[in-house]
């Protein structure tokens, strides 16, 4: 039994784009398990408009697997389970699809409130389609135009320390105040005022004829701290209201949920802050959810988040974006075969239209991995500069574990293809640990969290989650083929030491099997740093093994692909090789 | 055996009944009546581009305080006034006035300031279809019905257009030379396998056509092809793959009939996709287009990735298990007897049924 909840089993459903995933965890030794998935098309968008359709298939799935039926003959959910086995104890849902909410932001200073606002709705699936501030060279009537013609869902309004200014934000709820009072009843958006909290009962006089208004805590109290708590919560609320008035069955889970339905970027940045905040505390947790219509990477350190969804990056209808922060030859730099930039670029547009099918061809394959490496670089350098741990280094901040997720990564043929797409795209440093969630498991321990506190750790520790391994990439640039560390690993289980010496322009795999653990000891030439405290240091740690057992990325960081295309390619494929993504009857 | 999958649908159907709706984007007036027989070209509706908005300062104008301005303005609130009208005033011994600077509407009046909003002509809203009226709210959507062969397509350049269909290049996997657009097929629906080249595109401007139809495009003309001012429609996607033959089929044996071009963008959460309508006469047996269809032996698929994209075929079986691709991915598929290629596994999630 767990702790706040009287709960033995627990649904969860994820609302996805492209897929539906539900999964049913029950208590297993005295621990929370997962231990049936089920997964569908999701049936949020054209032609059905109905989330319930691509639920029920992923759930008769689970019920086939377990036996267990989950709805009685009214097709309600049998919540708690009954003495017969039918039905659950908990439910939870999360959800990230659904139309994008067209989002005018108004603020006032723009290295302040601007950028807090800038930075809470890039947290959520907010499609921010103007922004009026208080350097706005356009008229008023002009800001009021440009207000109409963003038919906005939802005006999110901040503005003024609390204590500070209250003239200029007031000028600015006349204006938004004024252009929703142009519109007719039904188009009103929604309205949050997220600013100086002494100007909260002026904001709800101005729009008490026009607008029903919240008005939630101060995004920015003061200049040095942000606070986001309220006004995430809030929009989460707006965002599912907006959802359920084009889709149905949305209410119905959140029904089932209690109220309490979640957006899969809040249940995933839950977790990864919950891990920071018990790993290693001088490392960030990095977690990466690569969607069809979205990217969310959510870093934490020592338990602040940065959260950023990437709406116009994914690897589906959302892919076209990806050419805004890269160009199609910098996807076919990671290509291990010849496939010319005008196959790429047709593939990223089909992949656009058909977001659901998968690589059959190798090729094809290809390409989706380079294309899934290019969407993760995009995403982390489109975050970084919100992260705690700032950006004034071009290497990636210590981290541990990498979370990822998405249908690309969990379906990729063997691990070596999520790992060497990992390892290319976030290029990590010093020693690391990587994670896939192959059955997207991380927004429903999220989600479930509030109700069942021990079920993220338990299931997180459960075999649920594939950690590849853990990873070495000393920092340095060296010549190819010149000595970067000596390496030797002391399994615990007693079994033979693994010595040798790891080599730059390497990618090294040394065998240390899931659950198995060792002793591992570094030692870096001159030049390169493990993370023992500079360069040159050795050290010794526990290190725990996995799909790929230690994986060693002696290619420099920061790594620099060959200029030669043909080289290039050749040692792309070679990597492939090393790490053992690709055999040597595929080519 | 039935999937526990949905599938992708795409209606390529030789008789359908459809209701399309027609929504004004902004405030505007309906011209039809529920019942009512349209056809493509007829207007159904008129809309209000979006206005402008002016602030009119009529204190400082008329050298008077707020609220003498209040008292001076001579126009109700809300009210259409005529360009040149007098707004407010006269005031001071000069007996200044302000004037309305367009037609247009005053909105409200504050700290000594009007807001005026400036009308513009209004913007035709076009049946689309053929068919009759069979619904609207009144106000701002009108659902037309429409009886025809049905063929939904992939990508949309976003325009709506009609015309006669014409069949080009007489194959599917034609490619459209920029000198087969010629005079002859001035206001004509063109059906063409591919399309790859810039000047196609931009010849179809100045003849000009009224519509393309073609299998697939290159992915570098995306931009163009978006400038275009009339309707592109894809039915497979972007590269080199031929038309599918049942859209083929379908288009070329109505060449030289009128056909509704709905060349939608790709939007997700709109129910409006990509899609030809031939008008045609109404038979016993028409068809509504169905929401879900269940995947199961019989059902007639098409292929939707490498290395069969654009065929078609008949699923003959369900496979157990999962089936391994030469990516190395494991995935539920079924066996599918492919016109003129054979029997194949596809992965479920790479095929959607025709219906």
């Amino acid at each position: 039994m767990s702790t706040i909840l009287e709960a033995d089993t627990l649904l969860a459903v994820d609302v996805g784009t492209v897929n539906t995933r539900v999964s049913l965890f029950d208590v297993v030794d005295g621990r929370y398990r997962m231990v049936a998935t089920g997964r569908a098309s999701s049936t949020a968008g054209a032609p059905v408009f109905d989330v319930r359709e691509g639920m029920h298939v992923a759930l008769d799935e689970v019920s086939e697997i377990t036996g267990r039926p989950f709805f009685d003959e009214s097709e309600a959910l049998v919540m708690p389970t009954t003495a017969a086995g039918a039905g659950v104890d908990a439910f939870v849902s999360t959800a990230s699809a659904g139309p994008h909410v067209r989002t005018v932001l108004v603020g006032l200073m723009p290295g302040v409130s601007m950028d807090s606002a800038r930075r809470l709705a890039s947290s959520t699936y907010l499609n921010v389609v103007d922004e009026i501030g208080l350097m706005d060279g356009r008229r008023e009537e002009e800001l009021i135009d440009a207000i109409l013609s963003a038919k906005p869902d939802l005006i999110l309004m901040v503005g003024g320390t609390d204590g500070g200014a209250t003239a200029s934000v007031v000028r600015q709820i006349e204006t938004v105040s004024l252009a929703t009072s142009l519109l007719p009843t039904a188009q009103r958006p929604a309205l949050v005022f997220a600013g100086n909290t002494s100007l909260g009962a002026a904001v709800m006089e101005h729009f008490q004829d026009t607008s029903a208004v919240a008005v939630v805590a101060n995004i920015r109290p003061d200049l040095e701290h942000e606070e986001f708590g309220p006004a995430r919560l809030k929009l989460a609320e707006i965002v599912n209201q907006l959802r359920s008035q084009s889709i149905a069955g949305f209410d119905e889970l959140n029904g089932w949920s209690g109220g309490y339905m979640m957006l899969t970027a809040d249940a995933f940045g839950r977790v990864i802050r919950y891990l920071s905040q018990v790993y290693d505390p001088d490392k960030g947790v990095l977690g990466i959810d690569v969607g069809a219509s979205h990217v969310t990477v959510a870093a934490a350190f020592n338990g602040a988040l940065n959260n950023k969804v990437h709406s116009d990056l994914g690897l589906g209808i959302s892919l076209p974006g990806l050419l805004r922060y890269a160009s199609v030859s910098d996807v076919s730099r990671w290509l291990p075969a010849e496939i010319p930039d005008s196959e790429v670029r047709d593939y990223m547009f089909n992949k656009a239209i058909y977001p659901g099918t998968i690589p059959a061809e190798l090729n094809d394959l290809h390409i989706e991995y380079a294309l899934l490496r290019e969407l993760i670089r995009a995403g982390i350098s489109l975050s970084r500069g919100d992260w705690a741990e700032g950006t004034s280094s071009e290497l990636m901040p210590p981290l541990e574990p990498i979370i990822a997720t998405g249908g690309a990564i969990a379906r990729a043929p063997r691990p070596g293809y999520a790992a060497l797409a990992l390892l290319d795209a976030v290029q990590p440093r010093g020693i690391t640990t990587l994670v896939l969630d192959p059955y997207n498991l991380v927004p429903a321990v999220g989600a479930a969290a509030g109700l069942l506190p021990m079920i993220t750790v338990q299931v997180l520790e459960s075999g649920s989650f594939v950690s590849l391994g853990t990873v070495v990439s000393p920092v340095g640039r060296g010549r190819e083929g010149k000595p970067v560390l000596r390496i030797r690993i002391d399994p615990e289980s007693g079994g033979e030491p693994i010595e040798g010496i790891v080599r730059y322009g390497q990618l090294v795999l040394l065998p240390l099997r899931q659950g198995e653990h060792a002793r591992m000891t570094l030692r870096p030439e001159k030049g390169f740093d493990v993370g023992f405290g500079g360069r040159g240091k050795a050290g010794a740690l526990r290190v725990a093994g996995g799909a790929l057992g230690v994986i060693i990325d002696a290619r420099g960081r920061p790594m620099e692909l060959s200029k030669d295309p043909a080289r290039r390619r050749e040692l792309n494929q070679k990597w492939l090789y090393d790490i053992g993504a690709m055999i040597q009857s595929e080519s | 055996m039935i999937a526990n999958h949905l599938p992708r649908i795409r209606h390529i159907l030789p008789m359908a009944s459809v209701q399309r709706e027609r929504k004004l984007d902004g405030p505007g007036v309906l011209t039809v009546r529920v019942r009512e027989k349209v056809q493509s070209a007829d207007v159904i509706a008129e809309v209000q581009p979006q206005p402008r908005h002016h602030f009119l300062d009529l204190a400082s104008a008329l050298g008077v305080s707020d609220t003498e301005a209040a008292r001076l303005l001579r126009v109700d609130l809300g009210s259409n006034v005529e360009a040149g009208q007098v707004l407010a005033g006269p005031a001071g011994i000069a007996r200044r006035t302000v004037r309305a600077p367009a037609n247009g509407k005053v909105l409200s009046l504050s700290r000594g300031r009007v807001l005026f909003e400036t009308r513009e002509e209004p913007r035709a809203i076009h049946a689309g279809v053929p068919g009759e009226v069979a619904g609207s709210d009144g106000a701002s959507s009108i659902t037309i019905l429409a009886v025809g062969a049905l063929i939904q397509g992939a990508w949309g350049n976003g325009r709506r257009g009609w015309g006669v269909l014409r069949d080009v290049g007489e194959s599917r996997s034609a490619r459209l030379e920029p000198s087969e657009l010629d005079m002859i097929l001035r206001g004509a629906m063109v059906i063409v396998g591919v399309v790859d080249n810039a000047k196609s595109l931009q010849q179809g401007t100045e003849i000009p056509i009224r519509g393309l139809v073609c299998g697939s495009m290159a992915s570098e003309l995306i931009p163009i092809a978006l400038h275009m001012p009339y309707p592109i429609l894809l039915t497979e996607g972007f590269g080199a793959t031929p038309m599918n033959s049942p859209t083929y089929d379908l288009l070329s044996t109505n060449a030289g009939r009128e056909a509704s071009l709905e060349a939608s963008l790709l939007e997700p959460y709109e129910p409006q996709l990509p899609e030809i309508l031939i008008p045609l006469p109404a038979t016993q047996d028409i068809k509504n287009p169905e929401r879900i269809v269940q995947l199961q032996p019989g059902v007639r698929v098409r292929a939707l990735r490498a290395p069969h994209v654009g065929a078609v075929g008949k699923l003959l079986h369900l496979m157990p298990g999962v089936e391994s691709f030469p990516s190395g991915i494991l995935a539920r598929s079924a066996m599918v007897e492919l016109e003129g290629i054979g029997s194949v596994a596809i992965p479920l999630s790479n095929m959607e049924v025709i219906a």
